[in-house]
């Protein structure tokens, strides 16, 4: 069970705009030094018009140099078990035809899911190699074990990008 | 081309698109167009999975075209509508490259 945050945020003016900020925070407690950080521009994709606020996405960043890019989608919440998918996805990330490998992370917001976000941007801002246990062909599901650690669902083969 | 863009579904070992590349933005027409053929493409189970993310992308379809189109200012911007709860990380992409697309119809066009 999780406490989803901001959970009506798709309603509430304010509540999406305290979301955007949470994720921005999110993205400043990213381990990386100022000249690593400096890489990285955000926001990076937009939801299509500015009158758009459906979450899709609520934050993203970029960095052309190490050609990566991290996308974050927040869905309204429809329980309050931990809701959070994640998968790595290419994309052309401007009119140059450049293409960045992408960290897509679609969830609701609650701490357990932040938590494991964060954990993921790290590894991903760092330029480090993720390997995420597929359990299908491009995503993985997470699960909050029993024990309370954070589990990044079982799968067959994991996937890495390097 | 000036426009460009895809929607594809993906996911449970799945992988199909629709994608553009041309001179005039995309027609709404031809957007609800796309994800109607590839729901033909991948079959009911599939298309039944992916309904509400189906659904989804239409709605943003529809959000786009009240608004005249997409903003090809905030090009190029990504959508993906997921299957919740889903192990097999099915989905719909709407992904525009560049330029404008699901505007109105020209008048007196398909």
């Amino acid at each position: 069970m999780v406490n989803n945050i901001h959970a009506n945020f798709l309603e509430d003016v304010e509540a999406y705009r305290a979301s955007e900020q949470y994720w921005r925070d999110l993205w400043a407690r990213v381990d990386l030094d100022e000249s690593k950080r400096s890489e990285w521009f955000s926001p990076w994709v937009s939801t299509g018009s500015a009158e758009c606020r459906d979450g899709n996405p609520i934050f993203s960043a970029c960095s052309r140099s190490l050609r990566r890019g991290i996308r974050v989608i927040q869905d309204e919440p429809e329980s309050d078990r931990l809701d959070i998918q994640v998968w790595l996805d290419r994309f052309v990330a401007g009119a140059d035809g450049l293409e960045v490998d992408e960290l897509v992370v679609a969830c609701t917001l609650s701490e357990e899911a932040a938590a494991i976000a964060l954990f993921l941007m790290n590894r991903w801002a760092a330029n480090l190699p993720l390997i995420l246990e597929n359990s299908g062909e491009n995503g993985i599901k997470v699960r909050l074990l029993p024990s309370g650690l954070l589990g990044l669902a079982v799968g067959r083969e994991p996937r890495t990008a390097a | 081309m000036e426009h460009g863009g895809r929607i594809q579904v993906q996911g449970a070992s799945l992988e199909a698109s629709r994608s553009w590349d041309q001179a005039t933005p995309l027609p709404a027409s031809t957007g609800y167009d796309y994800p109607e053929s590839l729901k033909t493409e991948i079959g009911k189970r599939e298309r039944e999975l992916r309904q509400r993310a189906f659904a989804k992308a239409r709605l943003f379809i529809d959000q786009m075209l009240v608004q005249g189109g997409t903003d090809p200012s905030l090009a190029p911007f990504s959508k993906s509508f997921r299957v919740r709860g889903d192990d097999l990380g099915r989905r719909v992409d709407i992904d525009i490259f560049r330029g404008r697309a699901f505007v109105p119809d020209p008048i007196g066009g398909a």
